[in-house]
């Protein structure tokens, strides 16, 4: 069962508390810092007086463990089950070898099961012996702060060394692609892993961020006619960005949207793909972006 | 019933996080009519604002506040909306059995019987009055409980049973698990395992992350593991557009004895969905996970492999996830010419990678055509759409399909005041 009390915020803050009155009796205010710090925001009222009033005699009245040995949570079957279902995913080997326990239970799902029936074809290669190497190389470099010299080929065929230093990965199960979001000297990189062609830590020390720059964020915001459930199928498909709602009146909202500068064309793409149930009616220049579109279509005859 | 951060049924949170998620303007009133009662409303709401913190923000209209979940899912580590798998409600019973079992099966040296096991339990009840002593029903009760869950092992080969503490396995690393937690199906199982790891840095994001897809898990799982045992199910159906029923455990109101084929998953809209083999229809039909409220397993089907074949012989027309369109079981035609400039062979990528069970030709050293035989063409008007701009011709056998992609595309232009837009 997946619901269960065993895989719990509290299950688990009770181990953190059993755990910490191993080494020391605890106070009630030592066990409410851990319950604060481990659960819900109401949970200390729910958690301490229980223990303290031996209504869950897990702690003796002195603020000793009431347990033999340190708490354990095992790994149970619908875990197992699950891990095993990982060992048949190729994109486990990016992470490393042998990473997975030896098991005898079923997988709870095989590749042949699930399809994701829209995604692109395209994706990265996570067979490629080069592909799994430079991926734990970058993994290395993210984990210990280093920089990295990588060579990639640019989509119009043109090879760029960089030296970066690596912020975080990136990955979208639309384009089944990872990207890493790096620094260099003054700009920061989205390097499609699937374009790099050699990758190694930067081998001097004099290399330095000098400045740091995020993802510039834009807003569009867009009318929505709710005809043919519109409604939902706009919300939902834009539920991957942040988001705002809110009804005009039976049959039209206003929805505004927050996205990544970069991501300019192909939230217009996505926007388009709905029709004249979604206008957008801010800002001016994503408008003129859609008109261009819509002068360019009018020159052919349909 | 008085508050509670845990809950024994999450079908109420549940209803109410997607409709905070993915609507976010309703009013309390709102509700009210939805058949929420107000207390009900203020339970749950407060039960999400303790679980999801500074997600759940409101905005201020005349009649009273509209609560949202504001999640930029490309700015996340994890999915904020696991959180609420983990807050099942349990008896003072249940815990305490729970850690004494494993704690006292683990010190003990040797395998116990369920006599030794009880009175091991009466040291950690020293001076607790009489009445809380466990009695061995309730004892053997949760012992089973915990061997179905792979928690505690079980030697039954003797004239009784011997129980011990399960295999200790070490929780897998946790850069591995944070990445397949978001991307794997059932991933809710990862953050469970991620709860045991140690603290670590996460070092990876996610871009089109649909989270939402995590209040299906349960029926996710449930149809995962039927499929792998090849069985029949009922489907307990729901519209969702209410909430759940008061009582816990209603009568079936609608159910679809199906025989499960394959998940279909989305990754531009995030929607799940069961492609099964149905009873009634005596053909493969498509139920979304969001309105399957339960499953209830049923017996072995032994046609299972050819049902499979069955689907497999009809997924080279399938666009989405339809197996019958308006012209029933029969195909439809679509082929769509694209023109395209000297700098734009992406464009010519971007078909390529795009075109699912179609196919791509090259017309000339300007237009590509792309060409599709589907049950269901409806289900890629959205997709056309997304050519605006360079769609020189479109046919479609679906007549009435092609009038509507042209009517759309003038609404569209009359939209923007463009005149004419190719109709």
């Amino acid at each position: 069962m997946l619901f269960h009390e065993i895989y719990s915020v509290y299950y688990q803050t009770l181990a953190k508390l059993l755990t910490a009155a191993a080494k020391r009796k605890l106070t009630r205010a030592e066990m409410e810092e851990i319950v604060r710090r481990e659960a819900f925001s109401e949970s200390v009222q729910a958690i301490v007086p229980p223990l303290l009033e031996r209504r869950w005699p897990l702690f003796k009245e002195n603020g000793a463990s009431n347990l033999q040995t340190l708490p354990y949570l095992p790994i149970s079957l619908l875990e197992r089950r699950w891990l095993k279902a990982l060992a048949l995913d190729p994109r486990l080997a990016l992470f490393g070898d042998d990473l997975l326990f030896s098991d005898d239970v079923e997988p709870l799902f095989k590749p042949e099961d699930v399809r994701y029936f829209d995604r692109y074809t395209d994706g990265d290669d996570y067979t490629d012996p080069g592909y799994i190497r430079r991926f734990r190389v970058i993994l290395a470099a993210l984990k210990k702060n280093l920089p990295l010299l990588i060579s990639m080929t640019t989509p119009r065929g043109v090879v760029r060394d960089l030296v970066v230093r690596p912020d975080y990965l990136e990955y979208s199960p639309k384009d089944d692609k990872f990207r890493l979001l790096a620094q260099g000297e003054r700009q920061a990189w989205l390097i499609n892993l699937g374009r790099v062609t050699s990758c190694e830590l930067y081998p001097g020390d004099d290399f330095q961020v000098l400045e740091q720059t995020v993802p510039r964020q834009e807003e569009v915001e867009l009318e929505l006619t709710d005809e043919r459930r519109a409604l939902e199928r706009v919300l939902y498909q834009f539920s991957d960005l942040a988001k705002r709602v809110e009804r005009l009146d039976d049959t039209h909202y206003r929805l505004l949207l927050k996205y990544d500068a970069a991501d300019r064309t192909e939230i217009l793409i996505r926007v388009l793909a709905f029709g004249p149930v979604l206008r957008v009616t801010k800002p001016y220049a994503f408008i003129e972006l859609v008109k261009e579109r819509l002068a360019a279509q009018r020159q052919y005859e349909l | 019933m008085a508050y509670s951060e845990l809950v024994k049924n999450f079908r109420y949170s549940r209803w109410l996080m997607r409709e905070f998620f993915v609507y976010g303007f309703k009013s309390r009133g709102e509700y009210a009519l939805h058949g929420l009662s107000a207390r009900t409303y203020d339970n749950e709401r407060r039960r999400l604002e303790n679980w999801l913190g500074p997600y759940l923000e409101f905005y201020q209209q005349r009649d009273g506040r509209r609560y949202f979940l504001n999640v930029d899912s490309r700015a996340l580590f994890h999915n904020p909306l696991y959180v609420g798998w983990k807050a099942k409600s349990f008896t003072d019973l249940a815990v305490s059995l729970h850690f004494f079992l494993l704690d006292l099966l683990h010190a003990a040296p040797r395998l116990l019987t369920l006599v030794e096991i009880c009175a091991l339990l009466d040291n950690y009840l020293e001076g607790q009055p009489a009445s809380l002593l466990y009695d061995p029903g309730t004892v053997r009760l949760k012992l089973k409980e915990m061997i179905s869950q792979g928690l505690v092992a079980l030697d039954a080969d003797r004239d009784f049973y011997l129980y011990g503490q399960a295999q200790r396995l070490p929780v897998p690393d946790a850069t591995l698990l944070d990445y397949f937690s978001e991307v794997a199906p059932c991933g809710v199982i990862g953050s469970y395992l991620l709860d045991r790891a140690l603290p670590h840095r996460e070092y990876i994001r996610f871009k089109h992350h649909y989270i939402l897809a995590a209040m299906e898990s349960e029926v996710l799982h449930d149809l995962l593991a039927a499929l792998q045992e090849e069985r029949e199910v009922k489907l307990e159906l729901t519209s969702f557009v209410k909430p759940p029923p008061v009582n816990s455990s209603p009568p079936p109101r609608d159910l679809a004895a199906v025989v499960p084929l394959r998940i279909y998953i989305s990754v531009r809209t995030g929607r799940q969905y069961l492609l099964a083999y149905a009873e009634r229809q005596k053909a493969i039909r498509t139920f979304r996970l969001d309105k399957i409220d339960r499953v209830l397993a049923g017996g072995r089907c032994a046609d299972f492999a050819a049902l499979r074949e069955l689907l497999a012989a009809q997924e080279p027309h399938i666009w989405g996830v339809n197996t019958r369109g308006a012209a029933g079981d029969s195909l439809e035609e679509v082929e769509l010419t694209l023109y395209y400039g000297e700098q734009e062979a992406h464009i010519e990528r971007r078909l390529e990678r795009e075109r699912g069970c179609g196919t791509v030709e090259r017309v000339d050293a300007r237009h590509l055509r792309f060409q599709a035989s589907v049950y269901d063409s409806s289900e890629m008007l959205p997709w056309l759409r997304t050519f605006i701009g360079r769609i020189t011709e479109l046919k479609m056998s679906n007549k009435e399909l092609e009038r509507r992609f042209k009517e759309d595309l003038a609404a569209l232009a009359a939209l923007y005041g463009e005149n004419g837009g190719g109709a």
